[in-house]
């Protein structure tokens, strides 16, 4: 990724972990078993964000079903009238101890 | 409970030869971080711990397969119940806090499928020490005393 790229995107203070769950969900997003166990975890009642990915859902499912780069698909979201940083910051984390298989 | 951090260079040597036994094709991991910087004292035989242990390992795959891995190891994973430490996938992006041409620098080990890379140890230490934590500055300190940076 080119640094200016990044910049207009992500910012001058990049969040890692929130670049990381787009890059890695979106790799993830690309298998079948993979997705429905991401989406099964993210609806548990167990998840703290459960709440909040329900209210987002259709745009963090844009994000990690797009394989655009991520100034293109910022593109799209600043025309509708939020940012690639703020969806990336809505992907839910990952919990091990009940990211059941 | 046992204290149970990452700080022995085999632990990170054997998670790696770990990772390389389940994987059923060719992949590419590059390791940053603390867990690099075991990795390289092992590949020079060096056992001394490393002070102000790590939590966790920071790599980063363009490897579905690898990445699927790392994520039966994130944090809460059955994983770091048994090793006390966990797997944390970096983004591609954090590459840019390295000098420009690292990987001209960098070591490559191949473990059967497992391609692993790190940046050399001044590169790997160039953004702990512009972060400058106290435990940054102790294990600039460290690398130096095993020999790392000679």
């Amino acid at each position: 990724m080119e640094n200016n790229t990044a910049n207009s995107v992500w910012g001058p203070y990049p969040n890692y972990d929130d670049i990381a769950r787009l890059e890695y969900g979106q790799q993830m997003w690309r298998h079948d078993y993979m997705r429905r166990r991401l989406l099964a975890h993210w609806r548990d009642e167990r998840h703290p964000h459960r709440e909040r990915f329900a209210e987002h859902r259709e745009q963090v499912e844009m994000a990690l079903n797009s394989s655009d780069t991520d100034e293109a698909l910022n593109r799209q979201f600043l025309s509708q009238g939020t940012s690639l940083r703020c969806v990336a910051r809505e992907i839910p984390p990952v919990f091990g101890h009940f990211f059941a298989k | 409970m046992p204290r149970r951090e990452l700080i022995h260079p085999h632990q990170v040597a054997d998670w790696l030869e770990e990772l390389s036994g389940k994987l059923t094709q060719p992949g590419r991991l590059i390791l940053i971080g603390s867990g690099a910087l075991l990795w390289h004292a092992h590949l020079k035989g060096i056992t001394d711990p490393l002070p102000e242990g790590s939590m966790d390992v920071d790599p980063l795959t363009d490897s579905d397969e690898i990445a699927r891995h790392c994520y039966e190891a994130i944090i809460g994973t059955p994983f770091e119940e048994k090793h006390g430490w966990h797997v944390n996938l970096m983004p591609n992006a954090v590459l840019k806090e390295f000098p420009e041409d690292w990987e001209t620098r960098a070591t490559t080990k191949q473990i059967g499928h497992l391609e692993a890379v790190t940046p050399c140890p001044p590169d790997l230490l160039a953004p702990k020490l512009r972060r400058g934590e106290p435990r940054d500055v102790v294990h600039s300190d460290w690398a130096k005393r095993v020999g790392l940076l000679d």
